[in-house]
């Protein structure tokens, strides 16, 4: 490396980074300033698969941890919101449902994902700075902090998917007409996913700027309250007026909502494919430039958290 | 320079500091203020991105100070090579921490780059990431995968780890009812069993007792006596770095200060915040009633000792003081310290001359004889004293001398302070004189006691830490 020449105090400068090539370099690790748009490392995040699986069970595990209930409470609280809805909107504010089958499941389907939309949103949000003893002391690809937490609730949804399957096997062995189409096969996990990459997207926004300013965890509640009241959960995508629709759809949990009931719950909920198209659009751009954002604000993440 | 694991050049961070709050004389100045606080609030978050000054310094922020700015780290270049042991060592704030971060990928630098070849892992704080919930088992697998270890590879290391712990019964514990140590020991366990080409470790033995510690240090000499591990090494334990690493660096707000063999950088070290200057001087200052303008070692002929001084001769040390008034009872005292700090001599100018000081210029001088000093280095004080109770200057380890020892056997490795030559010699013993000193002269001239050369060199200077 005859490049390298000595400097006065015996301090090697390299004059060309570039060598011609004696060393054999199996993966040279080249670290240096952040320079504004860098693409989200795919490999890196490949290679710590095993991480961001271990970081989710320990999301999912330490959750309802030292609670006698333990898991159970991941049943009761839909259960309960459930029930409080019904009175409240079914029985005392007669919300009329285009549909004759029974408010609580029509109410379910959106409480369930709103509720995983919601509870993803916070959590993963609030991941970098709640992990600021981990981000101040060593490195993992940062995008771990808030993956591991949405999938963590992803797991919650599932298992509240459990509940909603005997809620509409009750429904419809009491004589109730339950009869979802058969494409839910297709439509529920493509609903899932777009949920899950809302609530991704929009939770890399909210973590990055959250380290910076922690505003954004005061507001964050009022967000996901208003938010529910804005997402047709005790109400239905059709009791929107047809004008202002899109303006609802630009919330890509209405699209998540609207498809679940149309497949799941069939007539007269319908797909609204415009609808469903347009929240497709805005989750994947919510992804794309969170994921930019929050690949640009990394650098900054240890030293201001 | 063949083979670098490691390449650092022209590595610099730089840090925002909070500037202060803006104060406000009026009620209606804080009431404006108040009003504009989110405004400027938000300057101030943005601002925390130092970086942002940076790429754009031409366009400097309104409230841009400069002295805003720190620099943890400037301007930093080295490289480290492959199975090298590599020590940094350098006081608090010298931005050895920050260099670890940087290097580990903790955060980012300011501007440089640093270029690693091989598999990379840092060992920041053992135990990063336990979760206090989980039990033993899930933290070994969690602590892995952070530390970079595939899962695969914990498997198959799983029983070794959980060996080398020593808390086995309590795998599936979760590891808040385990006792510090214990947590400690499984988080060490993890660590020690990673299989990086580059092991970047700081300060992990200040956690644990003596014995652990002492583990640790023995595990770490284990891995690194492997082979082809690169380790950069962070501590301010100066026997574990000088046991543990071949070349060190110094580290000094933020610049490479040194960089060398690790017995050269560690005395440089321990030299940092005492002088190494070996003339002292001062211009006088015509308001005070007495000063000591110049204090200089000197030879028997007179001439200033600027270097290394021989133990084997006599040498002076002259102070120059100036005095408004005459003090007939004034005094001077010259004590000599080792650089932790340990007195070592003591003199005052009554123990051999009248007391006075004379109104003007003066010049006195304390000569040494040969031999009555260890070599070494010895930091020099003097203190000019009215005689009445009053201190008119005192110059506190104002220079430093360094004797050497070139004609004796032992040379420089001598323990303690005094150098005095003592009389040996080898006692024959005759009949009915077995005892007591020998009254004749010995029946060969006296040798150099071979037998108690030092074998190896021990590092001259912890020889007193």
């Amino acid at each position: 490396m005859s490049q390298h020449a000595p400097s006065v105090d015996g301090i090697s400068t390299a004059t060309s980074p570039a060598d011609s090539g004696s060393a054999p370099a199996p993966h040279p690790l080249v670290i240096e300033p952040a320079s504004g748009w860098m693409p989200i490392d795919l490999a890196e995040l490949r290679d710590r698969s095993d991480l961001l699986l271990y970081m989710t069970i320990k999301a999912v595990k330490t959750r309802y941890v030292q609670s006698a209930l333990g898991f159970t409470w991941a049943f009761i609280q839909p259960l309960m919101t459930i029930i409080v809805f019904t009175i409240v909107f079914s029985r005392v504010a007669k919300i009329p449902m285009p549909s004759d089958l029974p408010y609580p499941l029509i109410a379910f389907c959106g409480i369930l994902f709103w509720s995983f939309f919601a509870q993803s949103l916070t959590a993963a949000s609030s991941s970098l700075v709640s992990n600021r003893e981990m981000l101040t002391k060593i490195y993992i690809p940062r995008l771990i902090f808030p993956l591991s937490q949405s999938l963590a609730k992803l797991v919650d949804l599932m298992i509240t998917l459990v509940l909603l399957g005997v809620l509409m096997v009750g429904f419809r062995i009491a004589g109730e007409p339950v009869s979802p189409r058969p494409e839910a096969v297709l439509v529920l996990p493509a609903m899932i996913l777009l949920a899950f990459v809302a609530s991704l997207g929009l939770s890399l926004w909210f973590s990055a700027l959250s380290v910076q300013y922690r505003d954004v965890a005061y507001g964050l509640p009022f967000v996901v309250q208003i938010g529910m009241y804005l997402t047709p959960i005790i109400y239905s995508t059709e009791m929107i007026p047809a004008a202002i629709r899109p303006i609802f759809a630009l919330n890509p949990m209405l699209a998540v909502i609207t498809g679940v009931r149309a497949s799941l719950l069939g007539p007269p909920f319908l797909y609204h494919p415009a609808l469903l198209v347009e929240g497709t659009v805005v989750a994947v751009a919510l992804l794309v430039s969170g994921a930019i954002f929050f690949r640009r604000s990394e650098h900054l993440f240890a030293d201001v958290a | 320079m063949a083979d670098p694991a490691i390449l650092v050049e022209n590595l610099s961070k730089v840090y925002r500091i909070g500037s202060a709050e803006e104060r406000h004389e009026t009620l209606s100045g804080a009431a404006l203020g108040l009003l504009s606080a989110p405004l400027r609030n938000l300057h101030r978050l943005r601002s925390l991105d130092a970086s942002r000054s940076l790429r754009r310094p031409n366009r400097p922020t309104p409230n841009e100070h400069s002295d805003d700015l720190l620099w943890a780290l400037r301007d930093v270049s080295f490289q480290v090579h492959r199975g090298e042991v590599l020590g940094v060592i350098g006081r608090n704030g010298a931005g050895k921490s920050t260099l670890l971060k940087i290097l580990s990928r903790v955060t980012s630098p300011s501007s440089g780059r640093v270029t690693m070849l091989g598999r990379v892992s840092s060992l920041l704080e053992v135990g990063t990431g336990f979760h206090p919930e989980l039990t033993g088992r899930e933290n070994v697998y969690l602590n892995g995968t952070i530390l970079g270890m595939r899962k695969a590879e914990i498997d198959r290391k799983f029983d070794q780890i959980v060996d080398f712990s020593g808390v086995s019964r309590f795998l599936d514990t979760p590891v808040k009812r385990y006792s510090s140590g214990m947590k400690v020991r499984l988080a060490f366990a993890v660590a020690a069993h990673l299989e990086p080409e580059i092991l970047i470790v700081d300060e992990v033995l200040a956690v644990g007792d003596a014995a652990f510690r002492a583990r640790c240090v023995g595990k770490m000499q284990e891995v690194t006596g492997r082979g082809g591990r690169t380790v950069l090494f962070v501590s301010h334990d100066m026997n574990a770095v000088h046991r543990l690493c071949s070349r060190c660096l110094l580290l000094g707000g933020g610049r490479l200060v040194a960089e060398g063999t690790t017995e050269k950088v560690i005395s440089q070290y321990l030299e940092q915040g005492a002088p190494t200057r070996h003339r002292y001087r001062s211009e006088p200052d015509p308001g005070r009633d007495g000063m000591i303008l110049e204090i200089v070692p000197k030879d028997a002929e007179g001439q200033p000792l600027l270097g290394e001084i021989d133990a084997s001769k006599p040498f002076a040390i002259e102070v120059v003081a100036t005095s408004a008034a005459e003090h007939p009872a004034g005094y001077l005292t010259v004590s000599l310290r080792d650089r932790l700090g340990t007195p070592v001599l003591f003199t005052d100018l009554r123990d051999s001359a009248p007391a006075g000081i004379a109104s003007g210029v003066s010049r006195y001088r304390v000569e040494f004889p040969e031999w009555l000093l260890a070599p070494g280095d010895y930091l020099v004080t003097v203190g000019l004293n009215d005689g009445v109770g009053g201190q008119l200057d005192v110059v506190r380890n104002g220079l430093s001398i360094a004797l050497i020892d070139l004609d004796s056997p032992r040379g420089g490795h001598r323990i303690g302070y005094f150098g005095a030559r003592l009389p040996w010699a080898r006692v024959v013993p005759t009949s009915g004189q077995g005892t007591g000193f020998a009254p004749d002269p010995p029946a060969s001239p006296p040798r150099p006691p071979d037998e108690f050369r030092p074998e190896s060199r021990p590092v001259p200077s912890l020889r007193r830490s």
